[in-house]
């Protein structure tokens, strides 16, 4: 599903790089942890995942795809495939919670007629299908978040990438929404959480890929 | 494929018309000063028309008119009369003998007609009138006086020139003033409207950056500015097109008045609705245009 070959990331006239000769795999229905300390590179990698970024240097692969040299207008495409979460939600305020979900599927194109379903069937799903009508701020920070975890399946990605998911959550609300990526997982999409807490990959136990200073420590087995 | 394109295009209509609604003060401003703007241009362009209206007119009805030496042959002046009917540009001609010269003297007087009595008709010439076609240009009207002029029995020829060649200054200087005029309406048009359309873009980057994340095309981002944009420029077009028409309905009459006492029967014609067609057009293009200038840069997200 994801291949990087020697990829290394330098933002502007940097002394350092953000992300230095990392080599990973991660294959179809997986559910990996990305960890390290801030400032490890967690963040850039993911960003280079979901194509806001091109790496420095190396080749990243998504479904066999080399990422690093598509043109820019094959982007929109690719991402379609990718679904994302952020720790600050990043929903649109003055939308509801069913109108941001159907934003996914409306910058495809797909009917209205079949929007509506599906944004119902994915807000069902993260269990906010009574509070579809809400705006944002209305919801607690948990219900944000699955508002936003609704975005990123209602398209059915084959992968699904997690920004720090639970960061801004209480343990209770982390779990809830650890859970649901979880079962997101089950049902066959390959998920990857970036995540500095330990009580999380203390409690989840899948395979675990740790950054320091731009470099991969350990990729776990 | 079609109906991908055709649920995008409802997206992006929906999409314009929030942000049109979302910015409502700002777009308004900017439709003021548009409007404004375009008011300016449209009667600028209105004032334009007319005077090259009212100078085509006068061309037309120029005459170029031959005197002829005294006491030439009648049958000279005859096959004189003939040549000139066949001049390039011209539509026939005539002879004006002393007699009917005189009474055209007499019928321009009026009142005054009493200052001919007396006056000797050897010292009123005969003359060849050409009636110049509706299409000659000011060369052919040159060329046909220039023509008779080389002829052996014409004395003088007199035709409007001066006034004509005057006349065709005032009209260029005001075409130079309206082009000037419009190419800076043009840009101050563009400025104002990809300023405003700065000013939403940056109130709602983020919501472009969540667009683009997940999967919208750099097209399906822009789409939506440059149509508020371009409905912003036609809401301008349109507030100026009425206040032309407007204005003239209001104030036409009066001024064909005081034309006609200063030059004779003057019309301006029916409302400049010609120019609201112009109009719009132009409103909506640069509407696209400032939505293109103002947007391209902040779309990098």
């Amino acid at each position: 599903m994801i291949e990087l070959y020697h990829v290394s990331k330098v933002y502007g006239r940097a002394e350092l790089p953000a992300l230095d000769d990392v080599n990973l795999r991660v294959d179809k229905g997986e559910f990996v942890f990305l960890t390290g300390p801030s400032g490890a590179g967690k963040t850039t990698l993911l960003r280079l995942l979901f194509l806001a970024e091109q790496c420095t240097r190396g080749q990243v692969l998504i479904h066999g795809k080399n990422v690093a040299q598509l043109p820019q207008s094959h982007l929109p495409v690719l991402r379609r495939a990718i679904g994302v979460v952020f720790q600050d939600f990043k929903l649109i305020e003055t939308r509801t919670a069913e109108q941001n979900v159907a934003l996914t599927l409306e910058v495809q194109g797909m009917a209205h007629s079949e929007i509506g379903p599906r944004v119902f069937e994915a807000l069902r799903r993260v269990g906010l299908a009574h509070k579809r009508s809400s705006l944002p701020q209305r919801l607690s920070g948990g219900e944000q978040q699955r508002v936003a975890i609704a975005r990123a399946i209602v398209g059915d990605p084959v992968l699904l990438l997690a920004d720090e998911p639970t960061g801004n959550l209480d343990p209770e609300r982390a779990v809830d929404i650890m859970n649901l990526l979880a079962d997101i997982n089950a049902r066959g999409t390959t998920v990857v959480v970036a995540t500095h807490d330990p009580a999380l990959l203390e409690r989840y136990r899948r395979r675990v890929i740790a950054l320091e200073n731009g470099r991969v420590v350990s990729a776990g087995v | 494929m079609l109906r991908i394109v055709v649920n995008q295009t409802v997206s992006i209509l929906k999409s314009a018309m929030v942000g049109f609604s979302q910015g409502a003060a700002v777009h308004s401003l900017s439709v003021g000063i548009i409007a404004l703007s375009l008011t300016a241009l449209g009667a600028f362009g209105v004032m334009v028309h007319q005077v090259s209206r009212l100078a085509d007119a006068w061309g037309r009805d120029l005459t170029v008119t031959a005197f002829l030496r005294a006491d030439v042959p009648g049958e000279e002046v005859e096959k004189l009369r003939g040549r000139a009917s066949r001049l390039r540009g011209a539509m026939g001609a005539s002879i004006i003998t002393r007699e009917h010269a005189r009474d055209r003297l007499r019928m321009a007087l009026g009142a005054r007609a009493d200052l001919l009595e007396g006056m000797d008709d050897r010292v009123i010439p005969t003359a060849v009138e050409v009636e110049l076609s509706p299409d000659a240009t000011r060369d052919d009207s040159a060329a046909v006086a220039e023509t008779l002029r080389g002829e052996e029995i014409v004395e003088e020829v007199a035709w409007g020139e001066e006034e004509l060649r005057r006349l065709s200054a005032v009209v260029n200087i005001l075409q130079l003033a309206a082009a000037l005029l419009g190419s800076l309406i043009a840009l101050v048009t563009v400025l104002v409207i990809s300023n405003t359309l700065k000013l939403t873009v940056l109130a709602r980057r983020e919501e472009i950056a969540i667009m683009k994340l997940v999967g919208a095309s750099d097209l399906f981002v822009r789409l939506p500015f440059l149509l508020e944009g371009a409905a912003q420029g036609m809401l301008g077009a349109a507030l100026a097109s009425g206040t032309l028409v407007g204005v003239h309905q209001l104030a036409a009459w009066r001024v064909e008045e005081v034309l006609s006492a200063a030059f004779g029967p003057v019309s301006l014609g029916g409302s400049p609705l010609w120019m609201v067609g112009w109009l719009m057009l132009l409103g909506a293009v640069l509407g696209v245009v400032g939505g293109l200038v103002g947007v391209s840069r902040f779309l990098k997200v």
